[in-house]
């Protein structure tokens, strides 16, 4: 668990304790919440008031749980969960800090072999392996005749990888970036072929639509008895009329069928 | 895996070879006399030109390594996505991006109601005929 940087943890074990606040989480608390979560206006008195009672928790306090219960109200308010630590903090014995900035070589002690600012990195980070390869010639020369130097070579060695791999690391943004112009770019003429593929479906399916309007004004006005297909051999050719307009319908219901399947296959 | 991730993996092969180089000659050195009138007896002529051979290959192998790491490190330099813009050009970039992103998404949600209107139309057409 994550604690103030500086104050002791209370023991010392491979996997840290649970919470001391862990037994206010009954079945009966937790049926309240919504309710409570509902009333807005509590909401910072609260979680002041629980960051106050979970610091005197795990400062050793022997019932925490009823001093928490006692020092603010009722119990439903210490169910909300509290503030995202910001700045430094301890956890697990080691600190560390939410500020997740690339610091620079200043800041880390290391001398910096490259200018300040806004740098163009193509020259810079092949100017930096000219010097790293030329480096390790002049250390097998030492090794070999200069021992004495030897120390000082490594350590400049190490500095300009040091150098190297922070150049890289400050162009992981610009990378970052590129990518996502690449992604929008994909993004945008996917859209645009989807609209292109839509309206051209939408024109064809009009002209389908006009054309079997056209053949259904264009029929003999059949009443609904004279519709209905007579299988017998003597009214084979009435029947005809009548199955040329069940047809004409059926194109509608088709072209209804298939522009709905193409509107459900683009969105 | 991405090309600065191999750019950084490159460049920590690249020392990491001639690291052990280096270890790998100082194990197969021959030995050489402190002295010149102790000659070194224990190991045999022929053992100390093997040993000195295999240095001289161990050398080889390296300078070829390092040599085609260099070059590939510079390659993979001149591949970086986006290496030939600026920062500046990156962000105008992005901004009309999202103006043409915006006018997609337009241009889709315009066939999507037309061709909703022509389903409606289609559905009130079937209706009138039945």
């Amino acid at each position: 668990m994550a604690t103030e940087p500086g104050h002791a943890t209370e023991v010392t074990t491979a996997y840290p304790l649970p919470p001391k606040y862990f037994s206010l989480y009954t079945d009966a608390n937790v049926a309240e919440f919504p309710e409570y979560q509902r009333d807005r206006a509590e909401t910072d008195k609260a979680q002041d008031a629980f960051s106050k009672a979970v610091t005197a928790a795990t400062a050793g306090l022997e019932d925490s749980s009823k001093n928490i219960s006692a020092s603010a109200g009722s119990a439903p308010k210490y169910l909300h969960p509290p503030r995202p630590i910001e700045g430094a903090y301890s956890m697990f014995g080691a600190d560390h800090t939410t500020d997740s900035k690339l610091k620079t070589l200043r800041e880390l002690g290391i001398p910096q072999f490259f200018p300040d600012g806004p740098i163009e990195y193509k020259p810079v980070l092949k100017n930096l392996i000219q010097s790293l390869l030329a480096d390790l010639h002049k250390y097998l020369e030492i090794l070999g005749t200069r021992t004495e130097e030897f120390e000082p070579q490594k350590d400049r060695i190490w500095h300009l990888l040091q150098n190297i791999h922070h150049v890289i690391n400050e162009y992981r943004p610009h990378q970052a970036r590129d990518m996502l112009c690449l992604v929008m770019e994909e993004d945008i003429r996917k859209k645009q072929n989807m609209a292109k593929l839509l309206q051209e479906f939408c024109a064809q399916t009009r002209e389908e639509m006009q054309q079997a309007q056209r053949e259904l004004i264009s029929e003999p006005d059949i009443s609904r008895e004279e519709m209905e297909v007579d299988k017998s051999p003597d009214h084979a050719t009435d029947s005809s009329d009548a199955t040329q307009v069940s047809s004409s319908l059926e194109r509608y219901k088709q072209l209804q069928r298939r522009l709905a399947e193409k509107a459900k296959s683009v969105i | 895996m991405d090309r600065v991730s191999q750019l950084q993996d490159l460049l920590d092969k690249t020392v990491q070879d001639f690291a052990t180089a280096l270890l790998e000659i100082q194990n197969n050195a021959p030995p050489v006399a402190v002295d010149p009138s102790i000659p070194v007896t224990f190991v045999s002529a022929e053992q100390i030109q093997a040993q000195s051979e295999a240095v001289q290959a161990i050398v080889q192998n390296t300078i070829r390594s390092i040599t085609t790491s260099t070059h590939q490190m510079g390659l993979l330099i001149d591949s970086l996505p986006g290496i030939d813009l600026s920062q500046q050009d990156q962000f105008a970039r992005l901004k009309a991006l999202d103006e043409e992103n915006k006018a997609a998404d337009q241009a889709l949600e315009d066939a999507v109601a037309e061709a909703n209107l022509l389903m409606r139309q289609l559905q009130a057409g079937i209706g009138k005929s039945t």
